[in-house]
């Protein structure tokens, strides 16, 4: 097999990774991200009824 | 259990895996040479091996946590199960699509059925089912204790599977493989390896503390959800 | 002696109600023979063909049907609260464990009595002397996955998309057996006796390893 069909492999190989990686970190992040909203909101709300 | 200082836990763990992570890819793809039989493509085996490594670990860890569990009952070492499990699944998908891009061009065959590549497919299966089945259970003590049934009878079955493969494959000659792979690696080899290691074991980290964070975040989300009296929206 | 009693009392309950349904033995029975018909057309398979791949159309018959079986075992006990009312009496946890993987073991065993003859019928095999060898490995690969296959339905009746839920959880799971069961079975078909006991001690040793944890573990399935 040539060089450049190696360093398709090399890259193919890595962009397995950064592809699972950053997939899972979205994914995450994602929902970190609405959690953070819910517990904003809720707290408000809770608030309110209170005072 | 407090929130924040995890968060800030997590945050400090991701900072350090990024410069650790920054700091591997200089040793792969610059600092250590081609290797002379495989070529370039061998230097995905710096990563590939450290994920191979981690995802054991990951699930030994949900194991750990799943025993402890069920002997003391509390929520963080369900939490801990359920990430660890997680972010192996991640790492062992790395690892089952990066060795068959490197299998490819080394032996020729994307995939052979011998003892360590059966078990990490297996492996697989079982803990992407444990998430599944988690998936499908309501929150609650009950899916704490089912789980942790089968992160104890899952890690269980790792040795004996391995045990079996490694029998039926002496029965079918399989194709001659992995010629010095880890029998004598160069230094500068040996050193970029142990970066990588490192690198990766602190990516697993961080990845689990942000995990656990928002697994927390998730519970604080249903606990004011309860207090308020409010239906959560349902979810899939 | 009230362990063994308990677990007779399991044990012939679910007899008694599988003798009054039938269903889960006709369901199982007619299952396997499908699958090997199935797979004597996909593979129409000539006489050397049969030696070597029988042996896995057998066990993805055997396996496949026991999950059936296993399926209906929790699924029955979770309607109309009957598995509540089992957990009500004062019976150890493990004696229901064992009563109802033997219950299992039995009606999978039975299912297997019947269909080997269909087996041997349909891709013309002769077979005289190996029947006693056939016979145990049959029964140490139902024995391991039956034993892990009970504990592991009574998880998966608690959830959403039950069906689905037991195949994917137990298949992993009981790889060893799998592949146990085949190559001995092949072994024993192609009248080989190297590596045949290396894989029976391994499939016993399987058994062993799973009854102990199942039972161990049942006690946290069966927790409200």
């Amino acid at each position: 097999m040539s060089p450049d069909k190696f360093l398709d492999f090399l890259f193919a190989g890595y962009g397995a990774f950064w592809t699972i990686l950053f997939g899972y970190l979205g994914m995450i992040f994602s929902r970190q991200r609405r959690l953070l909203r819910e517990v904003e909101e809720l707290r408000r709300e809770l608030s309110q009824r209170k005072g | 259990m407090r929130i924040e200082p995890l968060h800030t836990a997590a945050n400090v763990a991701a900072v350090v895996a990024w410069g650790a992570i920054l700091g591997a890819l200089y040793m792969v793809f610059q600092y250590v040479p081609m290797e002379r039989t495989m070529g370039n493509v061998q230097r995905i085996f710096y990563f590939h091996v450290p994920s191979a490594m981690v995802s054991f670990l990951a699930f030994f860890i949900c194991f750990l946590a799943s025993v402890a569990y069920l002997i003391t009952r509390r929520r963080g070492l369900d939490i801990a199960a359920a990430a660890a499990a997680e972010i192996g699944v991640v790492f062992c998908s790395v690892v089952l699509i990066t060795g068959p891009i490197w299998a490819k061009p080394i032996w020729g065959i994307w995939w052979t059925w011998d003892a360590r590549l059966t078990t990490t497919l297996v492996l697989w299966l079982i803990y992407v089912a444990y998430l599944m089945l988690r998936a499908y259970l309501p929150e609650g003590a009950r899916r704490a204790n089912l789980a942790a049934v089968v992160g104890i009878l899952g890690f269980l079955d790792v040795p004996i599977v391995y045990m079996s493969i490694r029998w039926w494959r002496t029965q079918h000659p399989a194709p001659v493989i992995m010629g010095g792979k880890g029998s004598g690696l160069a230094p500068d080899m040996a050193l970029t390896f142990r970066v990588c290691m490192v690198a990766i074991l602190c990516l697993f980290v961080a990845l689990l503390l942000r995990r656990i964070v928002v697994e927390l975040l998730q519970d604080e989300v249903d606990h004011l959800y309860r207090e308020a009296d409010v239906a959560p929206p349902e979810r899939g | 002696m009230v362990f063994l009693h308990q677990l007779f009392t399991i044990f012939m309950k679910d007899l008694r109600l599988e003798w009054r349904t039938r269903e889960a033995m006709s369901a199982m029975l007619l299952f396997a023979l499908l699958v090997l018909v199935i797979f004597n057309f996909a593979f129409n398979p000539d006489r050397e063909l049969v030696l070597l791949i029988g042996p896995g159309i057998l066990w993805v018959a055997f396996t496949f049907a026991g999950v059936l079986g296993l399926n209906r075992a929790f699924a029955a006990e979770q309607e109309n609260g009957c598995l509540a009312g089992v957990l009500l009496t004062p019976m150890d946890r493990g004696a229901i464990y064992l009563g109802k993987w033997l219950a299992n073991l039995l009606f999978t065993l039975v299912a297997e009595a019947i269909l080997l003859p269909f087996f041997v019928l349909f891709f013309n095999l002769e077979l005289t002397h190996e029947i006693p060898l056939l016979l145990l490995v049959c029964l140490l690969g139902t024995i391991g996955f039956t034993a892990v296959g009970t504990l592991l339905a009574a998880i998966s009746a608690n959830t959403r998309l039950r069906e689905v839920m037991l195949p994917v959880l137990l298949f992993p799971i009981i790889v060893p057996v799998i592949v146990g069961a085949v190559e001995s079975t092949g072994l024993i078909l192609n009248q080989q006796t190297e590596g045949l006991a290396g894989f029976i001690r391994m499939l016993a040793l399987y058994d062993v390893i799973f009854l102990v944890t199942s039972t161990l573990l049942f006690d946290f399935v069966l927790e409200e």
